[in-house]
């Protein structure tokens, strides 16, 4: 029988899940780089986002086009699952750290 | 000549300077906007908007500057506060001009661009949104020999207004020299601008990428960030950044721009080791 195999989640995957989680709506990628503090950069933070969208942890969908942007940006949400993880992330110390990273 | 009538020159000549320009982002205004290129359009009506501004205040300081080279004295303006005011508005003035020189220059570039891809049989899409069809090409080309041509009109005509004035008050050989020098220093920050604002912003990526990676991982990756840097700059443009700024934001998405490019090539090269490997094993 396969091994089942335990979600894995980096540092900055755990801090965007962390923001989505701890906001109720979808948010922007800048919107996350700017609630980050400095922690998250504009550079990772698209990359990091389609990683987690890629195992099912953040659910993205692309905004309606506006009058002015020609590209539309993306809005993200946590998945159910993305939230479980998360939650599991958090309760074995994932807070703890979270806090050494930013500090 | 009377320091009034020296001002009434300038301003005409400013005037004849612009309608010409203004006339053609009209033009490329109405156009733009049939074809839904939202993007463009907000930055012609940002830069409309700043050149409503009155020019007279601008051509004053500029009065001021010419006639102080030429060694005249145009007394009581220099310290009223319009003169003041004018310093300022003076250097937004001149900031108005690169731009809509730049801008000029930007979609020149890309009307050469969609000529160049028309005739290469490819067509630009602009998120799905427009196909570009023969008649935008040639008309584009059109307005690019045809900008082209007010340009060197309107600086020719610039030019020979201060000769006019040169002639006019009878200013030394030496002085006409500086002002032939001060006309052609006028065309030289052009270069360093036109760098800095490109319109629609990004759009040299996000097409670049639609090249080389698959619809998922552009509307994954690349998409969310090009739309979120065309916001930016959007944002930039409607509270009047430094060119600075600008040239900021432009290198701060083109490096992540490269750091996805790199970490998606890396997951392209990963899943192809993946698939090799799987192979591999059922074969043994």
């Amino acid at each position: 029988m396969a091994k089942p195999e335990f979600p894995k989640l980096s540092e900055k995957e755990f801090l965007i899940l962390n923001l989505l989680v701890s906001k109720t709506g979808e948010m922007y990628g800048l919107e996350l780089v700017e609630k980050s503090e400095g922690l998250l950069k504009r550079g990772t933070v698209y990359i990091t986002l389609s990683t987690l969208e890629d195992k099912g942890f953040v659910a993205g969908r692309t905004e309606p086009q506006r009058d002015g942007v020609p590209t539309p940006r993306r809005l993200y949400k946590p998945t159910g699952l993305g939230v479980k993880v998360f939650r599991a992330f958090d309760t074995a110390g994932g807070s703890a750290w979270l806090k050494g990273a930013m500090a | 000549m009377r320091a009034s009538d020296m001002l009434r020159h300038y301003e005409t000549s400013i005037r004849d300077y612009y309608s010409p320009h203004m006339e053609a982002i009209r033009q490329y205004h109405d156009m733009l906007e049939k074809h839904g290129l939202g993007m463009r359009l907000a930055a012609l009506d940002e830069i409309n908007r700043r050149l409503a501004i009155p020019d007279a205040f601008a051509s004053n300081t500029k009065l001021h500057d010419y006639a102080q080279r030429a060694g005249l004295q145009l007394p009581g303006i220099l310290d009223t506060p319009s003169a003041r005011a004018a310093t300022e508005l003076s250097e937004i003035f001149e900031r108005q001009r690169w731009e809509s020189e730049a801008l000029r220059r930007s979609i020149e570039e890309k009307a050469g661009y969609f000529s160049n891809n028309y005739f290469s049989g490819r067509y630009f899409d602009f998120g799905g949104s427009a196909r570009y069809e023969t008649s935008l090409g040639k008309l584009m080309s059109e307005e690019q020999d045809r900008l082209a041509k007010t340009t060197t009109q309107a600086w020719t005509s610039h030019e020979t207004e201060i000769h006019t004035q040169i002639i006019a008050t009878g200013i030394t050989g030496a002085t006409e020299r500086d002002l032939e020098v001060n006309a052609s220093d006028a065309e030289e920050p052009v270069e360093p601008i036109q760098q800095t604002i490109a319109f629609p912003p990004g759009t040299d990526m996000i097409e670049w990428a639609r090249t080389w990676f698959s619809p998922d991982r552009v509307e994954k990756t690349f998409q969310p960030m090009i739309g979120e840097y065309q916001e930016e700059h959007c944002r930039l443009l409607s509270c009047k950044a430094d060119p600075a700024e600008f040239q900021q934001l432009d290198k701060d998405y083109r490096k992540s721009f490269a750091l996805a490019v790199a970490w998606e090539t890396l997951l392209f090269v990963g899943r192809i080791v993946g698939i090799l490997k799987g192979s591999k094993q059922q074969r043994d």
